[in-house]
């Protein structure tokens, strides 16, 4: 019985190993190794063109390593994503421009045939976007389109979600906002996340576990673990614990940044 | 000011324009008639005028169909095999800047008295604005939404349907503004040279004559079937398109 369990234990959400990637003759990621067990919220953060997004899609399936490999739920990426067990939500929203928010979230179900995973409309409620369903991505703000562009990455139940800076592109305020917004949808569930931010703050709000990534070709230089309450609200965030985190981060990544 | 009243002003002016160059030239209805006899002439020769246009509508419509078709089949096809792509293009480069006007030479003489030289000089003059937007929509397709749909496992069809296509058509409506009313100039053109009937035919016969306002009155007809063609071509971008941001648009077009 026991030997029964140890046998079919669950592989890692993401298992990364010695994977290293170049373009041309422009090594981007030199030899990464990494493990996301399920259910964790993994945040890479370094400088920008330090490999991180190139990673990212790695595991998306986008790109496919130079050397070594990645599995995702023991199987290579192509597999996890004819499975549909994997969700993106990139840096700039890609929605459908010819399609209004609610047929944009329809129609990623209809794709992974998913129809029973999740309500569009339901979803996008809950997303504080009930009056925008009918509107094009033109016809909606930069932090609804990415609000949008989420609800396609979470509607069919992946997994594994991948997220690409999807704050990036916003300012200040809609990005601070949305991130809280973030961190209690994903409360909810025990999907496992890897998010790429350049923002330190965002990674230690989200995460449990900080990869800082050094410069071009990307490796890893430091690992952080985050031991803070599931709920991360305005207090636990004034709190020494998650200011000493933030400062260790920040070290850590200037250091990554300095070699 | 709205367009309905610049287009009002337009007419009002064209017509204050034309009796007063006649009255300041002294010119003789032989060399520049009126507006008055011409519409006279209109509501003479009403029959003939509809008969004729009638003729020259079918050519440029059967012409703009077909020059449709052959752009959106080769569209389609440069998408997905990139080696026919590389074989085609010298063959549309030539055709695209062929002289049409000598070409059409070459087709009467191939294909007799037919309307089929006719269609085919609609078709070569029409088919390559199409065929330029529908490449460049095909082409300007936002990459991240490409490598979303991948990572859904979406199929080769289900990417062209829901992401190609729809992102093709504000270019394809775009290229309709240009090529529709050019399929009219150029079934004008065709029936030039070779026709006994069509609104081409009804211009060589009237200069031959020296009918001024027979060719006042087929030139009205052909200026209104063109600008008949533009505003069928931006109503149906409106209602077929309703995705399109508007105010971008425009400033696009104020820009050109």
């Amino acid at each position: 019985m026991i030997d029964h369990f140890l046998s079919t234990q669950a592989p890692p959400a993401v298992n990364v190993s010695s994977v290293s990637k170049s373009f041309a003759d422009n090594s981007v990621i030199d030899g990464i190794s990494l493990r996301v067990e399920k259910g964790e919220f993994i945040a890479l953060i370094g400088a920008s063109g330090c490999g991180k997004t190139t990673l990212l899609r790695m595991c998306a399936g986008l790109e496919e390593p130079s050397s070594g490999s990645i599995e995702i739920f023991g199987r290579p990426p192509s597999a996890a994503t004819s499975a549909h067990e994997i969700g993106v939500a990139f840096q700039r929203p890609a929605l459908v421009p010819s399609r209004t928010a609610l047929e944009n979230v329809r129609l990623t179900l209809k794709i992974t045939g998913s129809n029973d995973a999740m309500d569009p409309l339901a979803l996008l409620t809950h997303f504080g976007l009930a009056e925008a369903v009918d509107r094009y991505p033109h016809q909606l703000s930069g932090g609804m389109q990415q609000r949008v562009n989420i609800a396609c990455a979470l509607v069919h139940q992946p997994a594994l979600l991948l997220l690409d800076e999807p704050f990036g592109a916003l300012d200040e305020i809609t990005r601070e906002r949305l991130v809280d917004w973030l961190a209690g949808i994903l409360r909810e569930s025990s999907r496992t996340t890897l998010l790429v931010t350049h923002s330190v703050e965002e990674a230690i709000t989200l995460s449990t576990r900080v990869f800082v990534m050094s410069r071009r070709p990307g490796r890893i230089a430091a690992e952080i673990k985050v031991p803070l309450p599931t709920i991360r609200d305005f207090e636990v965030r004034q709190s020494e614990q998650f200011l000493g985190l933030v400062r260790s981060a920040r070290d850590a990544l200037h250091s990554a940044i300095a070699d | 000011m709205s367009s309905r009243t610049a287009a009002f002003l337009f007419v009002v002016s064209a017509a204050i324009v034309w009796y007063g160059v006649i009255a300041i030239g002294h010119l003789a209805p032989t060399v520049l008639p009126p507006p008055h006899l011409v519409l006279a002439l209109m509501a003479q020769e009403w029959r003939s005028l509809l008969w004729n246009t009638y003729v020259t509508l079918t050519t440029a419509v059967t012409g703009y169909f077909f020059a449709n078709l052959v752009a959106i089949s080769l569209a389609i096809a440069f998408l997905y095999f990139d080696a026919l792509k590389s074989l085609a293009t010298p063959w549309v480069v030539v055709l695209k800047n062929l002289p049409i006007v000598s070409v059409a030479s070459l087709l009467i003489i191939s294909f007799g008295d037919s309307p089929i030289p006719r269609i085919l000089v609609v078709i070569l003059i029409c088919f390559h604005p199409l065929l330029a937007n529908l490449i460049k929509g095909f082409e300007q397709v936002d990459p991240n939404l490409i490598a979303r749909f991948r990572t859904l496992h979406a199929s080769r069809f289900q990417l062209f349907r829901y992401v190609l296509w729809p992102n093709a058509l504000p270019y394809y409506a775009a290229a309709h503004e240009v090529a529709f009313t050019s399929s009219i100039v150029a079934a004008v053109l065709a029936e030039f040279f070779f026709s006994r009937q069509g609104l081409g035919f009804m211009l060589i016969q009237a200069m031959n004559d020296y009918r001024g306002d027979r060719l006042w009155a087929t030139n009205i007809i052909i200026a209104t079937l063109s600008a008949a063609a533009l505003g069928l071509s931006v109503l149906a971008e409106r209602v077929l398109i309703p995705w399109q941001p508007r105010e971008s648009k425009n400033l696009s077009k104020r820009g050109s």
